[in-house]
C-alpha cells in the first residue's frame, strides 16, 4: 500500500481544560481530494493547525509527506499550501504586492503559474486587498496557497462566507486547478453538499474523534435508510449498525450502516406491511452519524 | 526567505503610524517656532522640543503596538505563520524596523530644535542635550520594547500599550525602590547616575525583545479582561506611587502641632543664636522631636502680647525693617532686637521720607525696652521710599540704606557704636542676565571690616536675596568654593564665583537643575525665599518645601520634598540639627484669609539626608 500523504495518529489537543481533540486517527491517500467534515467547534481547524505545525499536539503525531509536523514545520510549510478559514491578509497591501511578499517566503515559487492563476481567478493586481470582494479574497488566498506548486493543499473551510454562486464558482476553480496538478487536497467544511461532488474520500469528526472515514462512494453505498410501514416491533437497539430510528406516524425509518442482505432481512421481518429502501446523500449520512439516536 | 521583502512590508505597514506620530510630536515645536517668528524674537522651539521628547516614549509604545498588531491579529497571524517563515527572524526584523521608526520620532523634534537653535542663536541648554536626549532615547527604547513584547503576548493594541506603559513605569521607578540610594529623579537619574539606571532600562528592553521572540515562536497568547486589567493596573500604579513617594517625596513629618496664634504674622519664626523664637514671645524647643514652648525670660508669668514697641515721632508714620520678622542678638543672657525705623509724612498725597534710625531694644522679661538709637538719616539721598537691609556679622551690623552703607559695632547692643559710614558708596543695579552663560560681575560692597567671604556673601545677597538678607543667604561657601543660586520657573541655577578684585566679584554659570513637570505643577512664585544653610538649599514655596544638596560641584540634587496643597507655608526655620520647622496656615479657603475655619500649625520635619 502506498504511503499516505497525511497520517494522523492518536492526536490529542486541549485549550486549557477544554479537550478539543480526543485521539484523532486519520489517513489521507496521496492524490485524493479528502473531505474533512464536522460541525462548527468540533476541532477541524485545531487539527489543521496541528497538521501544519502551528501548534504542538499534547499527544499523538501528524505526518505530512513523510515529515513529522512538530519537528519539520518549515519544510512542511514549504511543501504545503494552506488556505485558512475566513483568511485575512494585509488589507493595506495591493494584490500584486502581497503575491510578491508571499513569494519571498518560498524558494519554489512559480511566478508564471501564479500569473496564470491570477488570470484564471480574474484577480485585479493593482487593487488593495481590503477592497476585494469575499470571492476575490478567497481566490487570492487560493493563489497564495498554490503559487509554489505544493504537493499537499490544505483548505480550511475555504468557502466560508461566500454566496452560493461564488461558492460554486470557487469550487469549480479549485477542482480544475487541483485535479490537473494531481495534488492531494485536504478540504475541511461543514457544508456537506459542497464537498459531496468534489471529495473522493471523507472523514467525519465529531466531539474530537473521527467517527467515520472512507471513500465517498463506499459510504453512499453502505448506508441506507429503510422505511417500515406499521412494524410489529420497534426496538432496533439490538441490531448492529443502527445509526438512527425515526417514527413518523405508523411508519418507522431506520438508518443503518454496512447495510447487507442479512440486516435487510432482519429489519424486513419486523414488519409484514412492506419496506422501502432509500439511498442517502452525504448530508443525511452526516446527520445520521452526528445526531442519530442509535435506535434508543 | 527574502529579508528585503519583510522590511519593505514593515515599512509599508508602519508608514501611516509613523507619519501620525511625527505629526503629533512635531506640532508643538513647529507651533513654538511659528509663534516666536511672528513675535519677531527669532525662530526657536527649545521649550516645546523638550515637551515633545517627554511625550515621545508614549508614541514609541504606539508604534510598537501598531508594528505587532498588524501581524498578530488572530487570522493574520495564522496567515503568515502558515508560510515557511523563520519566526525569530521575522520578529527580529519587525522589532528593528519599528525601533528605527521610534528613534526617528525622537530624532525629528530634537534635530528640528537643534537646527533652529543654531540658526537663531538661541540655546538649547547643554545639560538638556547631554543628558535629557539620551535619557529620552532610553525611555523610548524601553517603552517600545515592552509594548512590543506585550502585544506579541496580549495581541490587543490598547491593552498591550497599557500593560507596556505600566511595566515601563515600574521599571523607571524600580531603582528608587531598590537600595541604590537614588533620591532625585533629575539629578540621580537624568543628570547623574549613568550606571545602574540605563543598565536596568537596557536589560529590560532586551528581555522584552527575547520574550517577544519566544512568545511568537511558541504562540503564547494571554487572553485578557480589560476591566480586570484596568483595576489591577490602577492598583499597581497606586502601589508604585506610594513606594515612589516614600522614597522620593520623603521629608518625614516628626510632629505637627496646632497652635493658638495671637497675631497674624508671616515671619513668625526668628533665630536668636541657636534658638528659634516664635512670634517674639516664646522659644521653641524640639527635644526628642517634640515641639514645646518655653518663655523667653526665666521667670515671667504668662505673656500674652509682647511686641517690640514703635517709638512714635509726632506727625510721622513709621516703617520698620525687618517688617515681617525680627533680627535678634543674644549677649550674656540678654536678648536684644535690632531694627531700622524709617519715618515719613504724607504731604499732598505723597509720602516724604525724612528720618532713619537704627534702634536696639532689650527684653526685660515683661516687655521690650529701647536701649539705644543711632540716627542715620543722612543716608537718605532724597525723600523717596528708601530700600533698607541689614546683616549682623559677628558683632558688626552692616546697614544698607539706598546707596549708603553704615557699619555699627553691636557687641554691646545697649550702646550702638558707629564704626564707619559711607554715603553713596553702593552701586544700585544688579547685572541683568541676557545670557546666563556669559561671565558677569557683581559690584563688591565696600566693607573692609568683615572677612572677604562674608563681604562677597553680603554683596551677592544684596542683589539677589533682597529683603531677607538679615536672616538668610543664597550664597554657599564649601571647600573655599563660593557659589550662589537663582531659582526661576524652569530651574535652579548655580553660579560660581571665579574671582574678585577691589571693585567686583566675577561669576560664571555652574550648573542647573531643571524642575520636573510635577515640580512645576506644585511650584509657585514664592521661591525667592529660597536660602542656603548647612550645604543645603531650602526652597519654600507657598505649599511646598524642596530641599536640595548643593555640596557637589557637579550637580544639585534633591533630597526630598514636602507638599501640602491645602496649607500655606508662612515661615521656615532650620534648626541646628538640620531638622526644619514650618509655620503653616490652613483654611477652608486659602484665598480668603479671614475665614473662620482656619488654623495654624507648627510642623517639625526631619532633616532630609
Amino acid at each position: 500500500m502506498a504511503e499516505p500523504a497525511i497520517k494522523i495518529e492518536g492526536l490529542h489537543f486541549s485549550y486549557g481544560r477544554k479537550q478539543v481533540l480526543k485521539g484523532v486517527n486519520l489517513e489521507v491517500p496521496k492524490g485524493s481530494i479528502f473531505g474533512f467534515i464536522g460541525r462548527n467547534g468540533t476541532g477541524k481547524t485545531t487539527t489543521i493547525k496541528t497538521l501544519l505545525g502551528l501548534q504542538k499536539p499534547h499527544s499523538g503525531r501528524c505526518i505530512i509527506g513523510g515529515l513529522d509536523s512538530s519537528k519539520n514545520t518549515l519544510e512542511i510549510r514549504r511543501r504545503t499550501g494552506f488556505m485558512a478559514e475566513d483568511q485575512q491578509m494585509y488589507g493595506w497591501m495591493k494584490v500584486g504586492r502581497i503575491i510578491e511578499w508571499v513569494a519571498g517566503f518560498y524558494p519554489s515559487w512559480d511566478y508564471k503559474f501564479a500569473d496564470e492563476l491570477a488570470e484564471i481567478l480574474r484577480l485585479p493586481m493593482n487593487v488593495k486587498v481590503k477592497t476585494l470582494s469575499k470571492g476575490q479574497n478567497s481566490s487570492l488566498a487560493l493563489l497564495l496557497a498554490l503559487g509554489h506548486r505544493p504537493d499537499i493543499v490544505i483548505l480550511d473551510d475555504p468557502t466560508l462566507g461566500l454566496d452560493p454562486i461564488a461558492r460554486k464558482d470557487f469550487l469549480r476553480h479549485v477542482i480544475d486547478l487541483l485535479q490537473s496538478n494531481s495534488v492531494t487536497v485536504f478540504f475541511s467544511s461543514h457544508l456537506l453538499y459542497e464537498i459531496e461532488p468534489v471529495a473522493d474520500h471523507i472523514a467525519i469528526l465529531d466531539d474530537g474523534v473521527i467517527i467515520k472515514a472512507g471513500k465517498t462512494e463506499e459510504l453512499r453505498d453502505n448506508i441506507r435508510k429503510i422505511i417500515l410501514t406499521s412494524p410489529s416491533e420497534t426496538d432496533f437497539s439490538r441490531l448492529a449498525g443502527i445509526l438512527d430510528v425515526l417514527k413518523v406516524g405508523d411508519n418507522v425509518s431506520v438508518t443503518i450502516e454496512d447495510c447487507n442482505d442479512e440486516k435487510r432481512n432482519r429489519i424486513k421481518s419486523m414488519s409484514s406491511n412492506g419496506m422501502t429502501e432509500i439511498a442517502l446523500n452525504l448530508d443525511e449520512i452526516f446527520e445520521a452519524y452526528v445526531i442519530g439516536n442509535r435506535g434508543h | 526567505m527574502k529579508i528585503q521583502g519583510i522590511i519593505h512590508q514593515q515599512i509599508c505597514q508602519l508608514k501611516w503610524h509613523l507619519l501620525a506620530c511625527l505629526g503629533l510630536v512635531m506640532v508643538l515645536p513647529i507651533e513654538e517656532a511659528v509663534v516666536s517668528l511672528k513675535d519677531g524674537t527669532g525662530v526657536y522651539s527649545s521649550t516645546m522640543v523638550i515637551v515633545s521628547l517627554m511625550f515621545a516614549p508614549l508614541l514609541t509604545g504606539l508604534i510598537a503596538c501598531a508594528n505587532v498588531q498588524g501581524d498578530f491579529e488572530e487570522k493574520r497571524y495564522i496567515f503568515w505563520r502558515s508560510k515557511p517563515v523563520n519566526v525569530k527572524l521575522f520578529v527580529t526584523l519587525k522589532f528593528l524596523t519599528g525601533l528605527i521608526a521610534s528613534l526617528i520620532i525622537i530624532a525629528c523634534p530634537a534635530i528640528f530644535g537643534l537646527v533652529l537653535s543654531i540658526f537663531c542663536k538661541d540655546y538649547l541648554e547643554d545639560e538638556t542635550l547631554q543628558y535629557f536626549l539620551p535619557f529620552a532615547v532610553l525611555i523610548a527604547i524601553l517603552t517600545y520594547s515592552l509594548c512590543f513584547g506585550c502585544n506579541v503576548l496580549v495581541r490587543r493594541t490598547a491593552r498591550a500599550w497599557l500593560i507596556g506603559m505600566l511595566l515601563g513605569a515600574f521599571i523607571l521607578v524600580l531603582p528608587f525602590i531598590l537600595p541604590l540610594n537614588y533620591r532625585d529623579f533629575v539629578s540621580d537619574v537624568m543628570f547623574g547616575a549613568w550606571g545602574y539606571y540605563p543598565a536596568i532600562m537596557l536589560i529590560a528592553s532586551a528581555a522584552a525583545f527575547v520574550f517577544a521572540l519566544y512568545a511568537a515562536q511558541h504562540e503564547w497568547h494571554l487572553k485578557t479582561n480589560l476591566k480586570g486589567l484596568l483595576w489591577v493596573g490602577t492598583g499597581l500604579v497606586f502601589a508604585l506611587m506610594m513606594l515612589f513617594n516614600s522614597q522620593v517625596a520623603n521629608i518625614k513629618v516628626l510632629q505637627e502641632k496646632e497652635i493658638e496664634s495671637h497675631d497674624w504674622r508671616w515671619n513668625a519664626l526668628d533665630s536668636a543664636g541657636d534658638r528659634v523664637i516664635f512670634q517674639g514671645r516664646s522659644y521653641i524647643n524640639t527635644n526628642n522631636n517634640k515641639i514645646s514652648f518655653s518663655n523667653i525670660d526665666v521667670n515671667p508669668d504668662d505673656i500674652d502680647e509682647i511686641t517690640v514697641p514703635t517709638t512714635r515721632i509726632g506727625g510721622y508714620r513709621t516703617r520698620i525693617y525687618p517688617w515681617r520678622g525680627r533680627l535678634y542678638k543674644k549677649t550674656e543672657g540678654n536678648l536684644y532686637s535690632l531694627a531700622i525705623y524709617v519715618y515719613y509724612r504724607n504731604e499732598e498725597k505723597k509720602d516724604i521720607y525724612e528720618k532713619v534710625y537704627l534702634r536696639s531694644h532689650m527684653f526685660t522679661g515683661e516687655s521690650w525696652m529701647q536701649d539705644d538709637e543711632l540716627d542715620i538719616s543722612d543716608c537718605l539721598e532724597d525723600s523717596t521710599y528708601p530700600s533698607t537691609t541689614m546683616r549682623l556679622i559677628d558683632n558688626k551690623l552692616i546697614v544698607l540704606v539706598n546707596k549708603s552703607l553704615v557699619i555699627i559695632d553691636v557687641s554691646d547692643p545697649q550702646e550702638l557704636k558707629l564704626i564707619d559710614k559711607k554715603l553713596n558708596a553702593l552701586k544700585s543695579r544688579a547685572p541683568y542676565f541676557y545670557d546666563r552663560r556669559k561671565e558677569f560681575a557683581i559690584p563688591l560692597v565696600p566693607v573692609e571690616e568683615i572677612s572677604s567671604e562674608e563681604r562677597i556673601r553680603l554683596s551677592i545677597d544684596r542683589y539677589y536675596h533682597y529683603n531677607d538678607i538679615y536672616e538668610t543667604s543664597k550664597v554657599n561657601i564649601h571647600n573655599k568654593q563660593i557659589s550662589f543660586f537663582r531659582i526661576s520657573q524652569d530651574d535652579i541655577a548655580r553660579f560660581d564665583v571665579t574671582g574678585w578684585d577691589d571693585e567686583n566679584i566675577y561669576c560664571k554659570f555652574g550648573t542647573a537643575r531643571p524642575f520636573t513637570i510635577l515640580e512645576r505643577l506644585t511650584q509657585d512664585y514664592s521661591f525667592h525665599r529660597a536660602f542656603v544653610k548647612g550645604g543645603k538649599l531650602y526652597c519654600p514655596g507657598e505649599h511646598t518645601l524642596m530641599v536640595f544638596d548643593i555640596r557637589s560641584n557637579q550637580k544639585i540634587r534633591k533630597l526630598g520634598h514636602f507638599v501640602r496643597m491645602d496649607y500655606r507655608i508662612e515661615d521656615i526655620a532650620v534648626l541646628e540639627n538640620g531638622n526644619t520647622l514650618l509655620h503653616m496656615y490652613w483654611s477652608q479657603n486659602l484665598s480668603k484669609s479671614h475665614n473662620n475655619q482656619s488654623k495654624r500649625y507648627l510642623c517639625l520635619l526631619e532633616n532630609p539626608q
